[in-house]
């Protein structure tokens, strides 16, 4: 299936020597479960040549993979954003830019930055931010709404529903206003990984959405944002 | 009218950090008790599956179930994430109409 994970975190630190490993094991647990690409997640590391390096070498060892580097920032005061976003692609040498924040009129603000990628919507304080108006004007800018895969899995009973119930607001939201939503795994360890076809089911399951628009979010948007 | 329930197969792999030594009744005793909690009691009484192989060794096996309640069933295995403790994942890896397309089926998704 030709679609891309679209977020697995990376703690690079953690990985240390064993960087090389660790991003071999993701790209042979993401292949097998029926990818062909991933977008790993840096946040809060500094991509230094010798990281770049590696990332390549990974390029280089799995050549018919699509391997992309994205960090997440959150900002949470308007005032700053100007600033956060300054020169941003050439200071942090990524592929792409996502957005957190729990503020409006921030989202609001990045909503039509072509700097920006990705708004993720990670958790319920960010939901709350979340309006019909940033919809819109992501989808004018063509920047993806994104929601987290985890949630549903390590929720449960009570705490699924109400993570349900602001799924299908968020989703709804987006489709109104023509903003492409994504979901991806914010997957931390191997185990937290599941495939395009699973995720495309446990969506048209849980939320109850048509099965287009489940694929078009479990697999045609992540495409689409890996290879525009 | 109603359409006629029809037997489907999904082939399953478990992924885990270590070895599981769990066999396939446990295994399909654990799937009921998601299945469950996250459809009820009602559907799950006519959901009808079952593990009719799986190996302890490859931790692969292949689920019967009726064709009304596949798209359950893969959503029941992808929301198990822990089997004795232990954290997993259930990778369904193809679903048939037969068992025999399914028995030399590798075990990585279409």
């Amino acid at each position: 299936m030709n679609t891309a994970e679209t977020c697995i975190i990376l703690d690079i630190r953690r990985a240390g020597d064993d960087l090389d490993r660790t991003l071999d094991a993701w790209i042979t647990r993401v292949e097998r479960v029926g990818y062909r690409g991933l977008i790993l997640d840096v946040s809060g590391a500094s991509m230094n040549s010798s990281i770049m390096t590696r990332i390549n070498d990974a390029r280089a060892r799995h050549p018919s993979f699509i391997l992309k580097v994205r960090t997440t920032i959150g900002v949470e005061d308007r005032s700053k954003i100007k600033r956060v976003l300054h020169d941003i692609r050439n200071r942090l040498h990524v592929d792409y830019i996502c957005i957190k924040s729990t503020d409006e009129s921030t989202l609001n603000f990045t909503a039509k930055d072509s700097r920006i990628d990705i708004i993720s919507l990670e958790d319920p304080d960010d939901f709350k931010a979340f309006s019909p108006g940033i919809a819109s004007l992501a989808g004018q800018h063509n920047i993806f709404i994104e929601l987290s895969f985890n949630k549903l899995l390590v929720s449960n009973g009570s705490s699924r529903s109400r993570t349900i119930r602001s799924f299908n607001k968020i989703i709804n939201m987006s489709l109104e206003n023509h903003a492409r939503v994504i979901v991806s795994s914010f997957a931390r360890n191997l185990v937290d990984v599941r495939g395009p076809w699973q995720k495309k089911i446990t969506l048209f399951q849980l939320l109850g959405m048509n099965k287009e628009v489940a694929h078009d979010i479990a697999i045609k948007n992540p495409r689409g944002l890996i290879k525009p | 009218m109603k359409d006629k329930e029809r037997q489907r197969y999904v082939k399953f792999s478990i992924f885990s950090n270590r070895n599981l030594e769990i066999s396939a009744k446990p295994l399909a005793n654990l799937v009921w008790r998601a299945y469950s909690r996250l459809y009820g009691e009602i559907k799950s009484g006519k959901a009808g599956f079952w593990i009719i192989e799986y190996d302890i060794e490859k931790q692969e096996g292949i689920i019967r179930c009726s064709h009304l309640v596949l798209d359950e069933l893969i959503t029941t295995l992808t929301l198990i994430t822990r089997i004795d403790g232990e954290p997993v994942a259930i990778d369904t890896v193809k679903s048939s109409g037969t068992i025999k397309q399914l028995l030399h089926e590798p075990a990585s998704s279409s």
